[in-house]
């Protein structure tokens, strides 16, 4: 069964799963996990460069530019102001003018300021930018950020490096009926069938740091999200059975020896 | 000195102001006290954000620099001349997710 690319803005990922580059035991092994993963499209974060101690490597000596789309993110940012700041200087710094945006509001859980959110994606969206972004799974919220020209709703399916799972199946569900843009399930996941589970939901797209980088073998894990992102849209696709609260049974119930 | 593009005409100028204010020799080399990511930093100038870039062992094609609250594209490194008391933010793609 051929499946369309996710297409974002008009560019086309055949790969429906983006990764991070944080939290690797190292460059190389974060080098590994991307090539097993499958992904076309990677997040960074952008920093101050450290100027006392020069002998670190640069992350990109160690991301196949020819084959990921890098992807700035503006993780960190509690302010409009920051976050666009934050937003133009990863335009800068890198070749594209995408950004995930992310305008945090509370430390312990990460979860979005949306408000401050909606303004700083209408204003990075009148600067020229490709505005994904990281938002709670609120279907209004994500229509607003729509309105205000996102290019996609970045929904998250858990706090940020929880691997707690998809808590709110249903809300996922409404705003993939909802939305004119592609849906991807941005946070949360821990290990491969929450990937699944956002595919059968419909999802677009996973993107996920933690759940690989994290995991006691990344290259191992990533592999397994990319069945696991495959698989889920597969399924999606495929179009599953109605739940049904008593059985049915799957072999003839005439012909049996004996009655 | 006189053939110098336009850059190195601000950059006389620039030294010119500076030398009044310290009465000291247009031509010579000072220490400037700039504020580079946040932190007081010296450096003899006057120079360039390539030149600085270079001093500091940063290759200009990885970094973005903000230049007083201002982004500067990269192909004005090279003629932007780094001042006495300047905020100069370095910053450059680290993992993320």
């Amino acid at each position: 069964m051929i499946d369309t690319p996710l297409v974002i803005a008009e560019r086309a990922f055949a790969s429906r799963l983006i990764v991070g580059t944080g939290k690797y035991p190292s460059h190389p092994v974060m080098a590994q996990a991307h090539a097993a993963s499958g992904a076309e499209m990677v997040t960074v974060a952008v920093r101050r460069v450290n100027i006392t101690d020069r002998s670190r490597e640069s992350l990109l000596d160690y991301i196949d530019t020819e084959r990921l789309f890098i992807l700035p993110n503006t993780a960190g940012c509690y302010t409009v102001d920051e976050a666009v700041r934050t937003a133009h200087l990863g335009r800068e710094a890198g070749l594209s003018n995408w950004v995930k945006l992310e305008v945090i509001g509370d430390e312990r859980t990460l979860f979005p300021d949306t408000e401050a959110l909606v303004v700083a994606t209408r204003q990075l969206v009148r600067d020229g930018f490709v505005v994904l972004p990281y938002t709670n799974d609120d279907p209004v919220v994500c229509r607003k950020l729509e309105d205000a020209g996102a290019a996609a709703v970045m929904p998250l399916g858990a706090p940020i490096g929880s691997g707690l799972g998809i808590q709110n199946a249903n809300n996922l569900r409404i705003i993939r009926e909802f939305a004119r843009v592609p849906m991807i399930v941005d946070a949360g996941v821990g290990t491969a069938s929450d990937a699944v589970v956002a595919m059968e939901l419909g999802a677009d797209g996973v993107l996920m740091n933690t759940a690989i980088a994290g995991a006691q073998d990344p290259v191992a894990m990533a592999e397994a999200m990319k069945h696991a992102v495959a698989a889920g849209r597969l399924a999606f696709r495929a179009g599953r059975i109605p739940r049904k609260l008593y059985a049915t049974a799957s072999s003839p119930v005439e012909g049996l020896v004996g009655r | 000195m006189a053939a110098q593009p336009a850059a190195n005409q601000e950059l006389t100028l620039t030294c010119l102001e500076r030398a009044q204010y310290a009465g000291s020799s247009a031509t010579s080399n000072r220490v400037l006290l700039i504020t580079l990511n946040g932190e007081p930093y010296e450096l003899e100038g006057p120079l360039s954000v390539t030149d600085l870039l270079a001093k500091l062992s940063i290759d200009p094609r990885r970094v973005a620099v903000e230049h007083n609250y201002e982004i500067l594209k990269r192909h004005r490194f090279a003629d932007t001349v780094v001042h006495e008391g300047d905020r100069i933010e370095i910053v450059n793609f680290v993992g993320g997710g």
